[in-house]
């Protein structure tokens, strides 16, 4: 066997590892209506309701078939591009996910930017000067900060930056094609109470990685050649240390859809997460389905893009036919 | 007569490391190295003999403070006292160091081109083109095969001697006058050893190099290394011509590391000659010899009184209150505690 | 091992309860994972010696950020416990001659809009919290630690069964999961309990996994089962006081993991029912009378993040003493 037949057979594996874990993730979706005691439909439509409006319900979520069929025609469905309709507006899934995939997106970024864009100098600082000021203080900060759960971190951004200041709009959005610094206005404390929090794990992450790259050989002979401070850290330290980032940058992904129902819900934010939250709470089954399936496939990609980020920042995991 | 390329003169070295110990790890400490000579520098772990390069480079771990007195002469410059920036300079087009580890003294994630020219692309820049190049060309002359592929490879793929004959290519790249290498073979098979060692000898009478070979090996410096220094808990007990210390050693010390070398020629033993008791702690220094506590002739004055250095010529030295071998001129020269003089 | 296998993990029940979990869970993770690696597994917190040299060893000299983190602690325990008992205790009477009062004497912690007693409900919340903690670390631990004691011992198609099984528990949106069984099935303390226990158990799992791996290397291991030894009493004997510190960390990770994922679905309305109060639920009443009374959202809030404060730190504090045996 060469190492390429190895290679393929391993990508061939986790694609099809991959595959299993979204299939039955779409059982478990579809399933999901069969949880409510009593019969969803009655549930739904009241107990005045006629046998063929009861027949009809059933019909649309696939209650009336067995599970595994349902999910077959879902994902003939779902691949036409059609994921069903919401009970509660009549309005296409496809269409409402469309119109709220980019503001959840744009907040990720944003958070993942300033999660990053602090947690780098800092972590590059205090690898440097262990122990020093800024290393004590940041490392007692982000522990300090670990401790506030998302949610109280918004409520206190809100209360700092809304009511007392009066600098920042509590709640609400305007999409950025209509109007880029209201846009901006309104994603600050969202982006922030999602990004902070990041920033204090990926600090303590990079920092731990970065020592131990510094004390690593190959440092104290690039250091031996004449390689100067700025260079050796941001060229030869960052990247042998940055692995356990990606990865949680990568996962970031998939733990986003429920950090984002917070925030979305708490700062009125029109993303997936709110149309998740309202779905839930009025158990409009088809938009649920399709949010849970679609974030599956969302960390399922997520996974594959961290393993080909891997192989571009390490170059051993590569050699290693796996 | 030409001047030495290293003098080092009665340096002192302490660190002071984050959990608050001082450690005082190298005691006036005096050698000289002349252009296209090696130098060995032999003694167990903890004899300070890695400080010793690394203090001569002037790179210690980032958490450690380190004081040092006295002075470290590159060309007649002092290395201690000089600017951070003219330090700077040094490393590498001065004074440079091959590393222990080949498995790990080579950046994983960046390519070999790269790292090889490291000492001339922190001065100045290189294309991409011109780092390969160059790299290919120092690759040659280490006698790595195929330099054009091994150029543009990542360390991983290549074997542990490929890997040392990268990090001397990677030494010799600034053209340094002085190359310090700190156990370079200790990693690397025994039949890779030899011809890593060989290597070195050849570009140290191509280029004048002057060469500190570092080693707890007396045996690597046989028809190596001109001289011999020995050192014992952070200080050289003992330098000359490696033939003469090497068959008539004259400290307790040297004799007894001589004798744990297993032979495969003479009688055979049924157990390896070993010194008996392990090296001082640096932390807490005695007064004395620090051989005292395993040596075979340690006397009352060896526990109390600083052993003085007996000279026989140039370059022949011992630091020893009782020497084995009668050298031929005893001319003593005490330092600090203790005013003992004898005469021949 | 695969690449995508993540170093660190994380906990999936919202991004901000994932970044605590996966602090405090990675470390624990990536030691039990090198330990796998260096085989040897010297290096592993758990594996140097039995639990029961840990207290000994534990009780030398305790810092006082350690005394600090345990006496809140207490003190909220010890208020979740008593303070119900006492006569006069209603979280839920409003006394409306006094609505959204500011902290002070008879109303330590201010009222709120009803005039019920922020203090009392901050207390009553409590309870509601320890008891989906308490609920989480038992599921955890049991879950978590058969099948990682499984997958390590039996390795090959069971591990890697169970490999599966966690790869798709981790792939899932807890939170929303969550939601979703709550707004189905009802809120209940058991439900909510027993659901973030479940998504706790991938975690542990794989730390049990990894020391259990790292245990089978070492000689006597494989010597007791040469000699025909009965696997429960390896299990017992040899594997079980190398997992107990292990599990210790994990509980107190388990118990910040919940009291946070408790709170933000109490805040979304997906918790405990009011007006029982909750963590959550009473810190979010307060939301839309921030700026005339912030201490109904505050104080609880100030309260709920002292106490995962206090519980990361004793967390932290343990393995660090654990991992220099």
């Amino acid at each position: 066997m060469t190492a390429r037949t190895l290679r393929v057979a391993g990508w061939a594996g986790q694609t099809g590892r991959a595959g299993a874990v979204l299939l039955l993730v779409t059982v478990a979706a579809l399933a999901l209506p069969h949880l409510m005691p009593g019969s969803p439909a009655l549930a739904a439509l009241g107990p005045t309701a006629t046998p063929e409006q009861v027949a009809a319900y059933e019909a649309t979520l696939g209650l009336d078939e067995n599970v595994l069929t349902a999910t077959w025609r879902w994902i003939g469905d779902a691949l036409h591009g059609d994921l069903g309709h919401s009970l509660s507006t009549g309005a296409a899934v496809t269409t409402e996910l469309a119109d709220r995939i980019p503001v959840t997106l744009e907040l990720f970024v944003t958070a993942q930017v300033v999660a990053l864009g602090l947690a780098l100098p800092v972590a590059l600082w205090s690898a440097w000067r262990p122990g020093g000021t800024v290393d004590r203080i940041a490392t007692a900060g982000a522990f300090v900060w670990l401790a506030v759960p998302g949610f109280v971190l918004g409520l206190l951004l809100i209360w700092i930056a809304a009511v007392q200041l009066r600098i920042l709009p509590a709640t609400g959005w305007t999409p950025f094609t209509e109007d880029p610094l209201d846009n901006l206005r309104h994603l600050v404390l969202p982006a922030l109470t999602l990004g902070l929090t990041e920033a204090a794990v990926f600090t303590r992450t990079l920092r731990g990685q970065l020592i131990d790259t510094l004390d690593q050989t190959y440092v104290a002979a690039a250091r031996s050649r004449g390689m100067g401070t700025a260079r050796l850290l941001l060229r030869r330290t960052l990247r042998p240390s940055s692995l356990p980032l990606v990865t949680l940058v990568g996962i970031g992904i998939g733990t986003s859809l429920g950090g984002s129902v917070l925030v979305e819900s708490l700062f009125a934010v029109p993303g997936v997460g709110s149309l998740a939250a309202g779905a839930i709470n009025g158990r409009d089954f088809p938009v649920v389905q399709a949010v849970v399936v679609v974030s599956a496939v969302a960390v399922v990609a997520a996974t594959f893009a961290v393993d080909l980020l891997y192989r571009t920042i390490d170059p051993r995991i590569a050699h290693d036919h796996r | 007569m030409t001047a030495p390329v290293l003098e080092v003169r009665s340096l002192d070295t302490t660190l002071h490391t984050p959990d608050g110990r001082a450690l005082h790890v190298l005691h006036g400490i005096d050698l000289t190295i002349d252009a296209g000579e090696c130098l060995g520098v032999v003694g167990e772990s903890g004899s300070g003999k890695s400080v010793l390069a690394r203090t001569v480079l002037g790179i210690h771990p980032r958490t450690t403070r380190v004081t040092s007195t006295g002075q470290v002469l590159l060309d007649g410059e002092d290395l201690l006292t000089a600017a951070p920036a003219r330090r700077a300079e040094l490393l590498g087009t001065g004074v440079a160091m091959v590393h222990q580890d080949p498995m790990t003294s080579l950046n994983p994630v960046v390519r070999i081109a790269d790292q090889v020219t490291e000492s001339l692309t922190n001065r100045r820049r290189l294309s991409r083109r011109a780092r390969r190049e160059t790299a290919t060309e120092l690759l040659a002359a280490v006698d790595v095969p195929d330099p054009a592929r091994r150029a543009r490879a990542y360390p991983h793929e290549l074997s542990g001697g490929l890997r040392q004959r990268v990090g001397i290519a990677a030494a010799l790249a600034g053209s340094p006058a002085l190359l310090l290498a700190d156990e370079p073979t200790t990693a690397l098979d025994v039949t890779v050893q030899r011809t890593v060692l060989d290597l070195l000898d050849r570009h140290r009478e191509d280029r004048g190099l002057a060469t500190l070979l570092i080693t707890h090996d007396i045996g690597l410096l046989y028809g190596r290394a001109r001289r011999i220094a020995v050192m014992y808990g952070g200080r050289v007990v003992e330098t000359g011509p490696t033939e003469a210390v090497t068959e008539r050693p004259a400290h307790p010390y040297t004799a007894a590391l001589l004798r744990s070398v297993p032979r495969v020629t003479g009688p055979l033993r049924r157990t390896l000659p070993a010194i008996p008791g392990s090296p001082p702690d640096l932390s807490r220094p005695l007064p004395g010899c620090p051989f005292a506590p395993r040596c075979e002739r340690a006397e009352a004055v060896c526990t109390t009184d600083t052993p003085p250095v007996h000279r026989a010529g140039p370059g022949r030295t011992a630091s020893c209150h009782f020497p084995l071998t009668p050298l031929e001129k005893t001319v003593t020269a005490t330092p600090a505690t203790t005013a003992t003089e004898s005469a021949a | 091992m695969t690449t995508a296998e993540p170093v660190t993990t994380a906990d999936a029940v919202t991004a901000a309860d994932a970044v605590t979990a996966a602090v405090t869970a990675a470390d624990a993770v990536t030691a039990a994972e090198r330990a796998t690696a260096a085989g040897a597994g010297a290096a592993a917190p758990a594996t140097a010696r039995p639990d029961k040299d840990l207290p000994r060893r534990a009780r030398r000299r305790p810092s006082a950020g350690v005394i600090a983190a345990g006496a809140w602690l207490a003190l909220v325990a010890l208020a979740a416990l008593l303070l119900p008992l006492l006569p006069g205790f209603d979280p839920l009477h409003g006394d409306f001659a006094h609505p959204s009062a500011a902290p002070g004497p008879g109303h330590w912690l201010g009222t709120d809009a009803a005039g019920r007693d922020v203090l009392q409900r901050t207390v009553a919340g409590a309870r509601a919290s320890f008891a989906v903690a308490g609920l989480t670390i038992a599921v955890g631990l049991l879950g978590g630690g058969a099948l990682g004691v499984a997958a390590g011992w039996f390795r090959g198609p069971v591990d890697k069964a169970i490999g599966f099984v966690t790869d798709l528990l981790m792939s899932v949106p807890t939170l929303i999961l969550v939601m979703i069984v709550v707004a189905l099935r009802g809120p209940g303390l058991a439900v909510i309990g027993t659901l973030i226990g479940l998504f706790t158990v991938p975690h542990f799992t794989r730390v049990v996994r990894a020391v259990v791996l790292s245990l089978s290397e070492r000689g006597f291991v494989q010597a007791a089962r040469m000699i025909g030894t009965a696997p429960l009493r390896i299990l017992r004997r040899e594997v079980v006081p190398h997992v107990a510190p292990i599990a210790l960390t994990f509980a107190f990770t388990a118990t910040t993991v919940a009291i946070v994922a408790e709170g933000s679905l109490s805040f979304l309305g997906f918790g405990l029912r009011p007006p029982e109060p909750s963590w959550g639920g009473i810190i979010a009443e307060g939301r839309t009378t921030l700026g005339s009374a912030p201490w109904i959202s505050l104080a609880p809030a100030a309260v709920l993040c002292l106490t995962v404060l206090a519980l990361n730190y004793l967390g932290e504090q343990l393995r660090s003493k654990g991992s220099r045996t």
